[in-house]
């Protein structure tokens, strides 16, 4: 990254609130040595108000069938429901704590036929725990996926940055193979051929 | 008279008080429909997504944690229904299938027209910048779609695409560099208003 890429991150996440006041005060010192950041700045606020400019409304009957579902939820009582969020929360950990059992479990014993049926379990689990979540959240097996295997390596105390990078590429190019991540995987067998899609 | 938060708005609404979910689609209505409208481009189907985002939050709103960001909530729940559309619809694309201006794959591939470009100057600016969104790699449209439309933040934009903050600020650099030398034009003129 260059000095000047640095800065103009700085702008964005300025602009988005994202940054502390110490680094505003930072960036307000750079911007006003540096003709070509301010450029970059204003270009950005108005390619933002003209975005905006064009955005259309939702049809009104749009607007009016979601009153009108949100009026029946209310007169069923939808909206009083008790929903126990807390005992799914405690049975997700549950699910979870045993999840990551099964795979310390699976990643101390010696290789051979029951560590790989002590990890298909473990990846059962994880797999029905990511349904139940994406459907619960209305998100996608996929996502809720990712989220539970990030969750998992932080439970074993692993960075995951550069895994979330390899992520990335990999969602962008799903035809090529993995590419290889700079994480030590411990007993985590190189993955098989994935099929995307 | 005091503006509610969001969380004070969704408790409301948990309560039965309607208006406070009216509130909620009134403060989030343009950016939200924003975010639809270039994500399908497509008028009919935005309006199903983004009553479909409505209706989930309706029932679903028992997940949303309180003090966290609802408009990034909201984003998230739009972008997978998007995607779980998209998904569906590969299936089944059309060529004969029609957009907003009534134009077909089909009639697009043999347009006679030289150049997609020329055709987007008669366009307004607004809707000239969202034809030209459309052309960037998706993962940089999601991001600038996200940002100006959404206005999430970058460490919620990067959550939600399970990146690294980095990842999404140069994403977000990448789409304004693919954006700048098309609306070259449009950014003088801007900057002299």
């Amino acid at each position: 990254m260059t000095t000047h890429d640095y800065w103009q991150d700085r702008v964005l996440l300025a602009e988005s609130g994202e940054l502390a006041a110490s680094e505003c005060r930072a960036l307000e010192q750079q911007l006003e040595a540096d003709a070509a950041l301010r450029a970059f700045r204003d270009e950005l606020r108005a390619l933002s108000r003209a975005a905006q400019s064009s955005t259309l409304s939702p049809a009104p009957a749009t607007l009016t069938a979601i009153r009108e579902a949100a009026a029946r939820d209310n007169e069923r009582g939808h909206v009083f429901v008790f929903r126990p969020a807390v005992v799914r929360s405690l049975a997700y950990a549950a699910l979870l704590a045993v999840a990551f059992g099964v795979w310390i479990l699976g990643s101390t014993r010696r290789p051979g036929l029951s560590d790989d049926a002590a990890r298909i379990q473990a990846v059962r689990a994880v797999v029905a725990l990511a349904g139940e979540e994406a459907a619960a959240t209305g998100g996608t097996e996929e996502d809720q996926l990712k989220l539970l295997a990030l969750q998992l390596l932080e439970l074993e105390g692993l960075s995951t940055d550069g895994w979330e990078s390899s992520v990335s590429d990999w969602e962008l190019s799903p035809s090529e193979e993995l590419p290889p991540t700079s994480l030590q995987w411990h007993s985590i067998r190189e993955p098989r051929a994935i099929e995307c899609g | 008279m005091k503006k509610s938060s969001d969380s004070e708005l969704i408790r409301a609404y948990r309560k039965g008080d309607l208006e406070a979910l009216d509130a909620l689609i009134a403060r989030h209505r343009q950016g939200l429909y924003g975010y639809i409208m270039n994500m399908t481009q497509n008028r009919a189907e935005a309006d199903d997504v983004f009553q479909e985002v409505w209706l989930r939050v309706m029932r679903k709103h028992h997940l949303y944690r309180r003090g966290s960001n609802f408009g990034g909530w909201l984003i998230r729940i739009a972008r997978n229904l998007v995607i779980d559309r998209g998904r569906r619809r590969g299936c089944d694309a059309s060529l004969d299938a029609e957009n907003d201006e009534g134009r077909s794959m089909l009639n697009m591939i043999a347009s006679n027209e030289p150049d997609p470009r020329e055709a987007v100057q008669e366009m307004e600016l607004g809707a000239r910048l969202s034809a030209m969104v459309q052309r960037l790699p998706s993962e940089q449209k999601d991001v600038f779609l996200m940002r100006v439309h959404g206005k999430l933040p970058f460490k919620a934009i990067a959550r939600i695409q399970g990146v690294s903050i980095n990842t999404a600020l140069a994403r977000m650099q990448y789409a304004l560099a693919h954006l700048r030398p098309l609306l070259k034009v449009e950014y003088e003129a801007l900057s002299t208003r």
